[in-house]
């Protein structure tokens, strides 16, 4: 099955230190940048890109990579320090990480953060060497209703995990409608209101920055600490215990870390779902099948597990379909493309064929980055942690700077930061009356996936019916888990609307 | 009367999905003016009508609900538990973080920001001077060091710097 001779010439490109020092110095530039709000992993990629030229092929790919496993981390630390997550994928980390924070588990949390996205990050990194060719089949077997439909499973997930469906639902649908502004692959263009920034749709991170942090600062401010228990010195001299201690809760749950990077691989690999997907699927499997489903949003360990491990894992499985196809599934592979052409070469089949040797290189790159993400995590953590000891007063400050001096880097324009007070406005109103934020954020991200396949699947059947979707096997799956997720919500609502119907006859 | 005045007292519920069903009625009605209405409006109107039809629900509930004399629906602990108290903090923030932004293009980050920053923590009662100058000061410039110099991202520059 294998052939030995690229696997050991890929083993042989890492045989050097220069590989090492910058497979570390990646991952640690990825976890400082994704821990900053605004600062998104793509971004991070993209602005040391230029520096990857003059490198070796290996050495510069290998790097972007490192920053890439470094930032799905690193993203994650503010969320579950602050509720800020600093890109997309860390929102779900967030839903049990925080609460764990606020008990006066931070080091606890972030030491099970490190080991689920290290393990997750090296796992995808296996799945990325062993079942490649099959990942890229099960891809391929995706066209656009299949796309659409993941879109649309990513959406009724969120809605099922929150306890009102109907305001998870308005909230996604508003939220996929934004994603749909702006210009559209036939030239109309659609609710910019005379702004040609929009003319690209709604920017995701700026409103993600509103949305979810810079509206949890207004919350944050009616405290004295983060955590209510902090402020201690005693606390923080128990930080390295702790995050070793919650490393090793997370080898109390091998079945959740497996499950939740075989989901994000899988996700992952699949063009514009991407890691937000993957960790909110995966999030809704580890709690449908736990034993104490009722802990999830409250500090759940399995939670901030699946989350994380997914997302990370979720690399794997983009750069497979990065390296196989040459298909980009998200932002930061798109970069990690432009990192191939500027050495030369260009992702896809022909790679395997011309340069196996450095397509083995890079995949071991990932499990090199994921002992350096491990041990760059805990380091890092170890300072992070002590975040929560300082009042809210002087945190609010210097966050709020951070994130709009985060959200202008993303395209160097005030339109982006305007939008970002915007949506931090709505997010007010919405923490106010407990709509999900999740769901407008990942409305806005699956928006135009979702607007697109529908489009390509009705110009490739000629006619919209559901029995385009009914007529392929792997939609017709999509289909049955939708309605697998659909079904207790549905017999909630009638039995909700029933009691009610029944105490309004009776008064 | 009694029915429509727990509406009304409680009808801030209704706000967020109000502004929503607003929004989207607005785009729904936008894009259906366009030439080829059929294809652009291809996801934007089954999403509009879920919208619409979940907005009535959630309606037909709260209704429900108040002639049942019941509370708002409910929620899964965190919008009951967190408030905002500190009215005066709160809203310095909210002024002076809008007062930022639009001032960010005029004064430039370093000088605005370091503005942002002292008066906020002014606002917020910190005692320490020492925090309350050299803190912001500090902060400022490290960003700026960090964006501008090291990572080539040219941030807002205005009249001063």
């Amino acid at each position: 099955m294998f052939d030995a001779a690229p696997i050991l010439e890929g083993l042989a490109l890492l045989a050097d230190w220069k590989v090492m020092a910058i497979i570390l110095l990646g991952v640690f530039f990825g976890i400082i940048t994704g821990a900053i709000p605004g600062f998104s992993t793509p971004l991070a990629i993209s602005i040391m890109l230029p520096l990857t030229y003059p490198m070796s092929p290996v050495l510069g790919i290998a790097f972007l990579t490192a920053i890439y496993a470094g930032g799905n981390f690193g993203s994650s630390i503010s969320s579950i320090l602050l509720n800020i997550p600093g890109s997309p994928q860390a929102i779900v980390t967030g839903f049990d990480g925080n609460p764990m924070t606020k008990q006066g588990r931070a080091s606890e949390a972030l030491g099970m953060a490190v080991a689920s996205s290290a393990m997750g990050n090296l796992l995808g990194a296996i799945f990325l060497i062993l079942v490649m060719p099959l990942i890229v089949t099960v891809a391929l077997m995706f066209g656009p209703p299949e796309l659409f439909l993941v879109g649309v499973l990513g959406l009724t997930v969120i809605a099922a995990l929150h306890n009102s469906f109907l305001k998870a639902i308005i909230a996604g649908g508003f939220g996929v409608l934004l994603g749909t502004v702006g210009m559209t692959s036939t030239g109309a263009i659609r609710g910019t209101h005379g702004y040609f920034e929009l003319m690209d749709g709604i920017p995701v991170i700026p409103a993600l920055i509103g949305l979810i942090g810079f509206s949890e600062l207004f919350y944050m401010l009616q405290q004295r600490y983060v955590a209510g228990g902090s402020g201690s010195k005693g606390d923080s001299q128990k930080n390295l215990h702790r995050l070793l201690y919650g490393f090793g809760r997370v080898l109390k749950h091998p079945v959740t870390v497996l499950k939740s990077s075989t989901i994000g691989v899988i996700i992952g690999a699949l063009p514009g779902a991407g890691a937000t997907v993957a960790s909110v699927v995966s999030y809704n499997e580890a709690k449908r099948s736990s034993r104490k489903p009722e802990e999830f949003g409250a500090g759940a360990e399995e939670g901030l597990i699946s989350a994380e491990s997914a997302n990370n894992a979720s690399e794997g499985g983009a750069l497979a379909t990065m390296l196989s196809l040459g298909i980009p599934g998200g932002l930061a592979t798109a970069v990690m493309v432009g990192a191939f052409m500027l050495q030369g070469l260009i992702p896809g089949p022909r790679l395997f064929i011309d340069h196996q040797g450095l397509v083995y290189g890079i995949m071991f790159a990932q499990i090199v980055a994921s002992f350096f993400l491990f041990m760059a995590g805990l380091l890092v953590s170890l300072y992070a942690a002590k975040v929560i000891n300082i009042p809210t007063i002087v945190l609010i400050p210097l966050i709020a700077v951070f994130s709009v001096a985060g959200t202008y880097a993303i395209s160097l324009q005030m339109f982006d930061v305007k939008i970002m007070l915007f949506f931090a406005a709505l997010g007010i109103l919405m923490r106010k009356y407990d709509y999900p934020l999740i769901a407008v954020i990942l409305g806005i991200i699956l928006g135009p996936i979702l607007d697109r396949q529908l489009m390509r699947t009705f110009q490739g059947a000629g006619e919209l019916s559901l029995g385009i979707f009914l007529n392929r096997p792997v939609s017709l799956i999509l289909l049955c888990m939708i309605l697998f997720c659909l079904a207790p919500i549905a017999l909630k609502i009638y039995r909700n609307a029933r009691e009610s119907l029944g105490y309004v006859k009776r008064t | 009367m009694g029915f429509l005045r727990e509406l009304g007292r409680k009808g801030g519920e209704l706000i967020v999905p109000s502004i929503m069903l607003a929004y989207a009625t607005y785009y729904y009605l936008e894009v259906s003016a366009l030439p080829r209405r059929e294809v652009n409006l291809l996801l934007i109107q089954p999403v509009y009508f879920v919208i619409l039809a979940a907005f009535l629900v959630l309606v037909a509930a709260y209704v429900c609900r108040s002639l049942a004399g019941k509370n708002g629906q409910a929620t899964n602990g965190e919008a009951s538990e967190r408030k905002i108290t500190n009215k005066v903090a709160t809203l310095s923030f909210a002024v002076l973080t809008v007062a930022y932004v639009y001032g960010l293009g005029w004064l430039g980050f370093v000088v605005s920001s370091w503005l942002y920053m002292t008066l906020l923590l002014m606002f917020f009662s910190v005692k320490s001077w020492l925090i309350i100058v050299a803190f912001p000061a500090g902060t400022a410039l490290f960003i700026y060091l960090t964006f501008d110099m090291w990572l080539s991202i040219p941030l807002p520059k205005g009249i001063l710097f």
